[in-house]
């Protein structure tokens, strides 16, 4: 009886695992087939190519550095920010944690174009003129890429006993020094994990950059959009967007590594986070 | 002239609620002293308001003399073990010890010679590499020690340290921390609920309720002396009883309690008819089968416990119900103990009773 419907569990286990795994696995292997083969449509029967993968950089080596620039940019303002209000609300160095909560999370309630279009409206005249510069489109990236730095930031730090700060405090250590030393090291995986969220935010965000992007400083997917979807250009290329796609994808697992190698955890340790 | 540590009239709020109404006491050079209370009577406040965890709105925190109740935490030369134990995790038992030296800024060789030095002194050598993860909570809670010991502290402060471990590793740790304290001749201030550890380990214990001070004494004056009910009820345990007066002589006065004449010594003037209250410790009340006249009160056997080097006693005289203890019995006494349902004199001796209050003129 019982054994009969752990069998059904198994078997639906198994249905769910292979449903997922088709799904994740079979876009990804179509992009990798795109971006080494001729054409759209004819598979490995129109030959395999390196073209398309050298060809991305060339085309897309702007706004790749654009998008790097951006996402790096943000990553770590948003570690910064992160680090010191969850510290700051934790220890309650200042009151109302709850108000800082609400507005560190509400950009994620509003679509990101009406954000955009917000904050081309607060930001196109002076004091603060920043609608057509760089700076805007940081802003914006900013305030969507907190929302998960901080909420992993804050989890992480609860869960790493804010007490031992005094603990260290009580031995002689500034709160500089206790922070350093004791709380850095103990949270640094949670770290790694906050900035990487908000890494790919950035790095993926389209309807938002769409708004408030300037002209002249186009990120990977505001470009992707007008590649794939041309229509008054020479022709649609999907095989150099997948392309494209696969650098980043490159780009984004060294980076990655570097900082598992600089934070010098095992791949084991940041699975356990 | 004056103590060590002293702290006049602490005061410390959390919004609404006050947790120190203005708590006063001082502490020698080398002595052990103890905050001793129920949960929420501002004991463990008052300690890290001592450290600087906390600060306090009022008053003032002296030690050798300076007052250190604005500093930073680290700018007090105290050593702190918590509950629980807060070791660094990400550090090795060395590493945790040596914390504290390396912060000051003490040359390599200092440090590793007082690492090691401490270490043996709490039995932890041989340990310098493990985690704090792969320690027993007793190896943790001394690792907690020797961390707070190597900076030779002005004084060492310790918020119920002993309360994650077992009752046997309990006593054997307190002992151990009591051996380090007087070997080191260490100032510390321990705090606990635990009235009996208090007292193993205390040179002077303060008494705490509801954020401020009962009583200050050594462990027998506290036993022997209780000043109020509140202290009487939480040192031990003890029977609360009145009456009201009927004779008065010097130094004596006898009360009508339960139908029995109890003789009560006190200096304080009571009028004839005036109530009286007093106590009487449960070891001190003997269960007999015949009356002694004054001070026996008849009653009847409800519980008999039977604890091993103890036998405790319920007895119901009307609504009271008094608490009786025999200790030290042989195998064949306890064949001729009063059992259950057995009617018995509760009788003690005038100097075991100490007078609470009584009512004014």
């Amino acid at each position: 009886m019982s054994a009969r419907r752990w069998r059904w569990v198994y078997l639906l286990d198994a249905a769910v695992l292979g449903g997922l795994g088709f799904l994740v696995v079979a876009p990804l292997a179509i992009l990798v087939l795109l971006s080494v083969t001729q054409e759209w449509g004819t598979g490995f029967r129109g030959g395999l190519t390196v073209q398309w993968l050298l060809e991305a950089p060339r085309v897309f080596g702007a706004s790749i550095l654009h998008s790097l620039a951006v996402a790096s940019v943000t990553m770590a303002a948003t570690l910064l920010l992160s680090a010191l209000v969850a510290y700051g609300v934790l220890t309650r160095k200042f009151r109302g944690g709850i108000v800082v909560d609400a507005l560190v999370m509400a950009p994620l309630t509003i679509s990101y174009i009406v954000l955009g279009l917000a904050l081309i409206l607060a930001f196109k005249e002076p004091p603060l003129r920043l609608h057509g510069t760089v700076w805007l489109l940081l802003v914006g990236h900013l305030m969507i890429a907190m929302p998960l730095g901080y909420r992993t930031t804050l989890a992480t730090l609860e869960a790493a006993d804010i007490g031992l700060v005094e603990a260290a405090r009580g031995l002689g250590a500034s709160e500089w020094t206790a922070v350093r030393r004791v709380i850095l090291p103990l949270v640094s995986p949670g770290l790694v994990a906050s900035s990487l969220l908000a890494f790919v935010t950035s790095l993926q965000n389209y309807s938002l950059s769409f708004m408030i992007a300037p002209e002249r400083y186009k990120t990977v997917p505001l470009q992707l959009f007008e590649y794939i979807f041309a229509e008054t250009g020479s022709y649609s290329n999907y095989n150099l967007g997948a392309a494209v796609s696969l650098v980043l994808m490159a780009v984004l697992l060294s980076a990655l590594g570097l900082v598992r190698w600089l934070t010098g955890q095992s791949w084991h340790e940041n699975l356990n986070v | 002239m004056e103590g060590y540590l002293v702290v006049r009239k602490l005061r410390k709020a959390f919004g609404p609620v006050v947790a120190l109404a203005g708590v006063s006491f001082s502490v020698e050079r080398g002595e052990f002293f103890t905050l001793l209370g129920p949960s929420g009577c501002g004991k463990t406040t008052l300690l890290r308001c001592l450290a600087g965890f906390e600060r306090a709105e009022a008053g003032e925190i002296l030690i050798d003399g300076r007052d250190v109740r604005d500093d930073e935490p680290e700018k007090r030369d105290i050593g702190f073990v918590f509950q629980r134990y807060a070791l660094f995790p990400t550090m090795t038992v060395a590493e945790n010890v040596a914390f504290g030296l390396e912060v000051r800024k003490r040359p390599g060789p200092e440090i590793d010679q007082r690492v090691q030095e401490v270490l043996r002194l709490v039995g932890l050598q041989g340990l310098d590499d493990r985690k704090p993860r792969q320690l027993s909570g007793g190896q943790q809670q001394r690792v907690a020690l020797a961390r707070a010991l190597v900076i030779r502290p002005r004084i060492l402060l310790l918020d119920e340290p002993l309360s994650n471990l077992d009752a046997k590793l309990r006593v054997e740790m307190r002992m151990e921390i009591r051996r380090l304290q007087k070997d080191l001749g260490i100032t510390a201030v321990y705090v606990t609920h635990d009235q009996e550890e208090s007292f193993a380990l205390s040179d002077r214990v303060l008494v705490m309720s509801q954020g401020e001070a009962q009583q200050v004494g050594t462990p027998q004056e506290l036993y022997f002396a209780p000043r109020n009910q509140f202290v009487a009820g939480f040192i031990g345990q003890t029977n609360f009883l009145g009456g009201r007066c009927v004779e008065r002589a010097g130094g004596w006065i006898v009360v009508d309690c339960l139908g029995a004449r109890v003789r009560l010594p006190t200096e304080r003037d009571v009028s004839p008819g005036a109530a009286v209250a007093f106590t009487v410790r449960p070891e001190h009340v003997r269960l007999e089968r015949v009356s002694r006249g004054e001070n026996s009160i008849r009653a009847v056997v409800r519980q008999v416990q039977f604890l091993g080097p103890t036998i405790g006693y319920y007895a119901q005289t009307g609504s009271v119900m008094l608490l009786g203890e025999v200790h030290g019995v042989t195998r064949d006494e306890v064949e001729k103990l009063p059992r259950q349902g057995e009617e018995v004199w509760c009788a003690f001796d005038p100097e075991d009773c100490v007078v609470m209050g009584t009512e004014a003129r």
